[in-house]
């Protein structure tokens, strides 16, 4: 769990130009800032699917919204 | 000075977002036209900015529905709108054009399919506008296909949810291939070539081994060896100058070079050499001085770690070539360096070596000269002008953006604005070449007019190869300047020195010619930037008399 965290920690700060995670990252999702809007969600997924060696489905990339979205989903496979 | 602009323009979504864009943001001011408009896009008002077309066949043609008819004429209006650029813009263009379509070997067997057929024309046509149009380059996509399979390039998910042909690895492929033609419109190749000997241009030690010893030619490692030497020949002849640097009897070198059956490369082909027992970065700053070429134009290529290690060291500015262990892909790294990679081998490249061996003769006569001057009168120098011409417009761009010592000004100019430059009224472009009693020095200065006003001249370039620096050719330069001039009825000559860590050599040289620094500074700037004149130094005039 906390693995998964922190890597997505960074990869999020690197997709949305952060220097920081926000605090409760955990319970952010699309929509909390301007720069995580559709696009931006695209651009998240794509990087963690780079990151952790997976594939998203066209539908789960549609589906995949928020921190613990993505969490529960890698704790999954 | 500001970044310029570059557009970059896709027939389909090029995910924005991807963290590579940004290695192109270190020049350009990047941004992303609407995608899947790229007529629009040619046909905007953007010719003073760089322009990167990624055109996917597929996105424009609709092969179950368009006949060859609509095909055909869909391209045609493709290629209308790229020639009505690249013959308005100075700036440089690219385009990529990419097929997504896989074909079956069967149904290609015995004839094209149209898809193929249209994608070679494409293809074909884009060719014939980039070698008519110097601003104009075309990236050949199936290049990347050696790099990543087609599999790892495109990506059907991502078409269908986001309208983006590709993968995060295709638009890597893509912006790569837009850094290094880029890159190379606005820095010059390496120059120079240093290679040490044994265990690098043949097996073993030749001072242990002898002649008999050493491995190169027949097969195996001797062969990796010997296709080693051919790629550094091919090197040779698109004008990179070849060195050695090796710690060995000098005697015993030249011995394999004239002896051994299996070299490529003879003595006449190198065009300088240190063979002795000092430190190799000491021998590359003699060659550097011999050749009067700085080293940040050298590469050198050791196989012992110890030494690359003294020369990176050593001499920061030099390229150090990481050769890996094993010979038999040395062929390859060598001819995959992007240091020495160029869009054109020009006249000028293929007498390189042969120019730069006078030029070394010069050298060692002129050092030992008592008297410079009457040195100089001697030598039956013979400067002769060209306008600019087809033939010589490469090498025009490669004076441009290579001369930092005896340069004026620090603009570099590509070919398309040189080209743009010398259309304009009045101007004037003229290369200068030189000879003398020890050979051709081949082109060697650039110097270019630009009608301000009736009258009103001013000196957009002047500069002078290194190598005929110390021969007062800039003198003879100015002379032919001013009377370029009185042939124009100009009565008033401008001109900009912008000094630059690099050429301390020209300091002065405007006022000893006459020039003095202009005071009264804003008409005359106004004037210079409607003619996108930027003035970065400082500013002197020359009143001519007409006699």
């Amino acid at each position: 769990m906390t693995n998964f965290t922190d890597k997505l920690k960074v990869i999020f700060c690197e997709v949305f130009g952060l220097p920081e995670p926000f605090d409760n990252f955990i319970n952010f999702k699309i929509g909390d800032f301007d720069e995580w809007d559709s696009l931006g969600n695209y651009a998240f997924l794509l990087r963690i699917e780079e990151e952790f060696a997976i594939r998203f489905s066209t539908e789960e990339l549609s589906k995949l919204m928020s921190i613990s979205d993505i969490i529960n989903y890698l704790e999954a496979i | 000075m500001s970044r310029e602009n570059l557009i970059i323009a896709g027939s389909s979504f090029l995910l924005p977002f991807h963290p590579d864009w940004k290695t192109l943001e270190k020049s350009y001011q990047v941004s992303f036209a609407e995608f899947g408009n790229i007529l629009k896009t040619l046909n905007e008002d953007n010719f003073d900015d760089v322009l990167a077309i990624i055109l996917i066949l597929e996105d424009i043609i609709d092969f179950n529905e368009d006949d060859s008819k609509i095909i055909d004429s869909k391209l045609a209006l493709v290629f209308e709108s790229i020639e009505l650029r690249v013959s308005n813009s100075r700036k440089s263009t690219i385009i990529i054009p990419v097929s997504v379509t896989q074909q079956n070997v069967v149904d290609e067997a015995k004839y094209e399919s149209l898809e193929i057929s249209t994608y070679r024309k494409l293809t074909n046509s884009l060719r014939d506008i980039a070698n008519k149009y110097t601003g104009f380059y075309l990236i050949d996509s199936s290049l990347f296909y050696l790099k990543h399979s087609k599999e790892a390039i495109f990506d059907n998910r991502n078409w269908y949810f986001s309208h983006s042909r590709f993968s995060l690895t295709g638009i890597s492929l893509l912006i790569t291939g837009i850094n290094d033609v880029l890159n190379r419109t606005k820095a010059p190749a390496s120059k120079v070539l240093v290679l040490d000997c044994d265990n690098t241009l043949w097996g073993g030690v030749i001072g242990e081994d002898l002649i008999t010893g050493i491995t190169l030619g027949e097969d195996g490692l001797g062969k990796a060896f010997q296709d080693f030497q051919k790629e550094i020949k091919r090197l040779l002849n698109r004008g990179v100058l070849i060195c050695l640097a090796s710690k060995n009897n000098e005697r015993d070198v030249w011995e394999v070079f004239s002896n051994h059956r299996g070299m490529i490369l003879k003595k006449d082909d190198i065009s300088h050499w240190r063979i002795n027992w000092n430190a190799k970065s000491t021998n590359l700053i003699e060659i550097s001085a011999d050749l009067g070429l700085s080293l940040d134009s050298f590469v050198f290529w050791d196989d012992s770690p110890i030494e690359r290690e003294e020369v990176t060291s050593q001499l920061k500015n030099v390229k150090v070539v990481e050769v890996p262990k094993n010979i038999e892909d040395w062929p390859q790294i060598l001819r995959n360096l992007s240091c020495f990679t160029k869009f054109e081998i020009t006249n000028e490249d293929i007498e390189k070596n042969k120019q730069y061996k006078n030029l070394t003769k010069f050298n060692l006569e002129f050092k030992k000269a008592l008297d410079r001057k009457s040195f100089l009168n001697s030598i039956e120098m013979e400067m002769e002008t060209h306008i600019l011409a087809a033939d010589n417009l490469r090498r025009a761009e490669q004076l441009s953006l290579k001369t930092n010592q005896f340069n004026l000004r620090k603009q570099r100019y590509s070919s398309s604005e040189i080209q743009q430059i010398n259309s304009l009224d009045q101007s004037v472009i003229e290369l200068v070449s030189l000879r003398d009693r020890f050979g051709d020095h081949g082109t060697i200065a650039m110097l270019g007019l630009t009608k301000i006003e009736n009258s009103v001249f001013f000196l957009n370039t002047f500069l002078l190869s290194c190598r005929a620096i110390g021969r007062e050719v800039e003198v003879w330069m100015m002379k032919r300047i001013k009377s370029k001039c009185l042939e124009l009825n100009a009565h008033t000559l401008y001109a900009e020195f912008v000094k630059t860590e690099k050429n301390q050599i020209a300091d002065n040289f405007l006022e000893s010619q006459g020039f003095a620094k202009v005071t009264e500074y804003n008409s005359i700037f106004q004037k210079l930037s409607k003619l996108h004149i930027g003035i970065d130094g400082i500013l002197y005039i020359l009143k001519l008399e007409n006699k």
